[in-house]
């Protein structure tokens, strides 16, 4: 898996970079808006991380050129610009998803294998982690081939622990992916996060399963198969 | 109405008054100087009366005196002393003509051959009514005159003065601090009118100027903001990955993330506050509340649940109102978020009640009831540190922008929060 990264600042950049080096990805990086014309034009890629506010112009621009020469290339925008309309801009000119800055790392790593997943594995697409198998497509989850019955909620946090297993996860980082600006970080969503997550544990060690939710105290949770 | 037709009117109006004035004034001024001329010649009658009289012992007639036939009546009294001459008015039946004349008189006494004569003269003047009419009639047409004047220069206006003002009001109507066009001066034949047009026109152009800058200026203070704490979030999401095994570092990592959330969520607030002071949400479309309301309860409905609360949603009538809808989903989500942040854990209870011009959130509240006004920047409830305090300034701000008025008060236990069109 191959991606681009179109990002003015270094340090963002190479955050991102070493972040995904686990996730054995091959990683590129380049600063400006020629630059990153050149690139598509020499090499393919799976994904491109595209910030908009580029030195020579708008990243917009090779959101547009790489969806009108390769649309199966997937795309997101990383900007500070949280505006609607600037949002409802980045997807109407074909990006597949818009991440507000400051975001996490996981967050994006989440994105990231989202859009791989839906461009790569067509057909063939399934999530294995020892007995727990997710299919994305049909949001539906299998315990050791017996379908385990989840809600909305249960499905999605499930489904971020298994791709940023072996990370910690903040509680913080949780409630933004759930449920993004709707209700921010409060007391409650903190609460919110520990039913959800009870729940889900409850399930999954209801038909036999490992418990691979670890608390790490004070701060979130980690999805691990080791002790 | 139209300014011409104003000025139509008006003119119309006063040239009504002062005509009406005028002719008053000259009746009067007419007529007593009328009344002084014949009194003058009455008085040179009465003098030659007096002097024949006294030449030749005797009565004179009106031929002798040399006026009409007629015109000189003599007639025998007692005097009493106190005789003195005076000068009339009177009218005349004249039978050729059958129409009254009208005489002015001097009355006098005359003594002849020791007998007292009271001896009138009349003078043929100008009836009450003829002059009058000569007036009316002279006023009547000075008022046509000015009345065809006053169209023919309502005509010269629309067409020659008028024309630029419309121009330049239909400039006005398309002029928008939202729009990158500079706007151009346009030379009018009227000097007056040109000067408003150029200081309008350098007013636009500072305006659209400054609101540029100012747009700028919060895109600016997004990207160098957010942009740094995306760094420092990113290290310290790998620092996380490297010390996975240190408690004690991970723990502090935490707060720092916190932080960085806290500053991000602040700075967004801030940003978006200075959005809609800027008018940058200009896209206004007639939304009705009630949909929105009804898909927000939806989305809330989870945490309602979780948080074991009784949600309940009365419409009465549609509450239909012109609005940005990303706004108003701004709106709407501080509202919810904030009526479910401070429902009371015990029983709590949100109800909305929707009214053809008002809309009512009612939540069961238990904390801290901040002091002074609610919807000043950072006010907020002591005992909620997760709060920005920014929440209902931006609701405010959305509902200035919007035409909306806002406001929330205290009842026993519970926290009333009303939106109300303006003017209802």
């Amino acid at each position: 898996m191959k991606i681009l990264i179109i990002e003015d600042e270094v340090e963002i950049a190479k955050s991102i970079m070493t972040f995904l080096k686990k996730e054995a990805m091959t990683i590129e990086h380049v600063i400006t808006l020629k630059d990153a014309k050149d690139y598509i034009q020499m090499y393919e890629y799976d994904c491109l991380v595209v910030d908009i506010a580029l030195p020579d112009g708008s990243g917009l621009e090779i959101v547009k050129e790489i969806k009108d020469s390769y649309p199966d290339t997937g795309v997101i925008i990383v900007s500070a610009k949280d505006t609607l309309e600037d949002r409802v801009r980045g997807l109407e000119l074909g990006a597949d998803d818009y991440l507000v800055k400051p975001f996490h790392l996981v967050e994006l790593n989440a994105r990231i294998r989202s859009i791989l997943r839906r461009r790569l594995q067509k057909g063939v697409n399934e999530m294995r982690f020892n007995e727990i198998t997710v299919l994305p497509d049909s949001h539906k989850v299998f315990v050791n081939g017996n379908e385990l019955i989840l809600t909305k909620k249960e499905y999605a946090l499930l489904y971020y622990f298994m791709v940023n297993k072996e990370r910690i996860l903040s509680k913080e980082t949780i409630v933004d992916h759930l449920w993004g600006d709707t209700i921010g970080i409060s007391a409650d969503s903190l609460d919110f996060v520990y039913t959800h997550l009870r729940n889900l544990r409850k399930k999954l060690l209801s038909v036999g399963c490992s418990d691979y939710i670890r608390t790490v105290y004070g701060v979130g949770y980690k999805f691990s198969d080791e002790s | 109405m139209k300014l011409s037709k104003i000025y139509s009117r008006y003119s119309f109006l006063a040239t009504f008054i002062v005509i009406v004035l005028c002719a008053l004034t000259q009746y009067i001024i007419f007529e007593s100087l009328a009344n002084k001329t014949s009194d003058e010649t009455l008085t040179d009658y009465k003098k030659n009366l007096l002097k024949m009289v006294a030449q030749k012992g005797r009565l004179v007639d009106d031929v002798e005196l040399g006026i009409k036939k007629g015109r000189l009546i003599y007639k025998q009294y007692l005097p009493a002393g106190n005789e003195r001459t005076q000068f009339n008015d009177t009218t005349i039946w004249h039978h050729k003509t059958q129409r009254y004349r009208s005489f002015r008189t001097i009355t006098f006494p005359v003594k002849v051959q020791d007998k007292d004569y009271l001896t009138v003269i009349l003078l043929r003047t100008m009836g009450k009514k003829d002059m009058m009419f000569a007036t009316i009639f002279t006023f009547i047409c000075i008022f046509l005159l000015l009345m065809l004047y006053i169209i023919l220069m309502r005509g010269f206006i629309t067409t020659k003065i008028w024309k630029p003002i419309k121009r330049f009001i239909d400039e006005l109507g398309q002029a928008s601090i939202h729009s990158d066009i500079k706007y151009e001066f346009t030379k009018s034949s009227v000097d007056e009118i040109s000067q408003l047009e150029k200081a309008f026109m350098q007013m636009m152009n500072r305006i659209q100027r400054d609101f540029r800058k100012s747009k700028e200026w919060s895109e600016n203070v997004t990207h160098e903001m957010q942009t740094p704490l995306t760094i420092m979030r990113s290290k310290i999401d790998l620092l996380l990955e490297m010390h996975q095994e240190d408690s004690k570092t991970i723990e502090l990592l935490h707060i720092m993330q916190i932080n960085i959330n806290r500053i991000s969520l602040f700075n967004r607030s801030l940003m978006l506050l200075t959005r809609i002071n800027n008018q940058q949400y200009d896209n206004k479309i007639l939304c009705e509340f009630n949909r929105y309301i009804r898909e927000k309860g939806e989305e809330y409905n989870e945490f309602f649940e979780l948080k074991n609360i009784t949600y309940t949603l009365k419409e009465d009538a549609l509450f239909i109102h012109e609005i940005d809808e990303a706004l108003l989903c701004i709106l709407l989500n501080n509202i919810f978020s904030n009526a479910m942040r401070y429902t009371s854990k015990e029983n709590g209870e949100i109800a909305v009640l929707i009214e053809e011009n008002k809309i009512c959130i009612t939540n069961s509240y238990i904390g801290d009831i901040p002091e002074g006004d609610l919807f000043n920047r950072f006010n907020r409830s002591s005992s909620r540190e997760d709060s920005t305090g920014l929440g209902l300034s931006i609701v405010k701000a959305i509902a200035d922008l919007s035409e909306l008025k806002v406001y929330a008060r205290y009842t026993g236990s519970f926290f009333i929060f009303t939106i109300e069109k303006q003017g209802s």
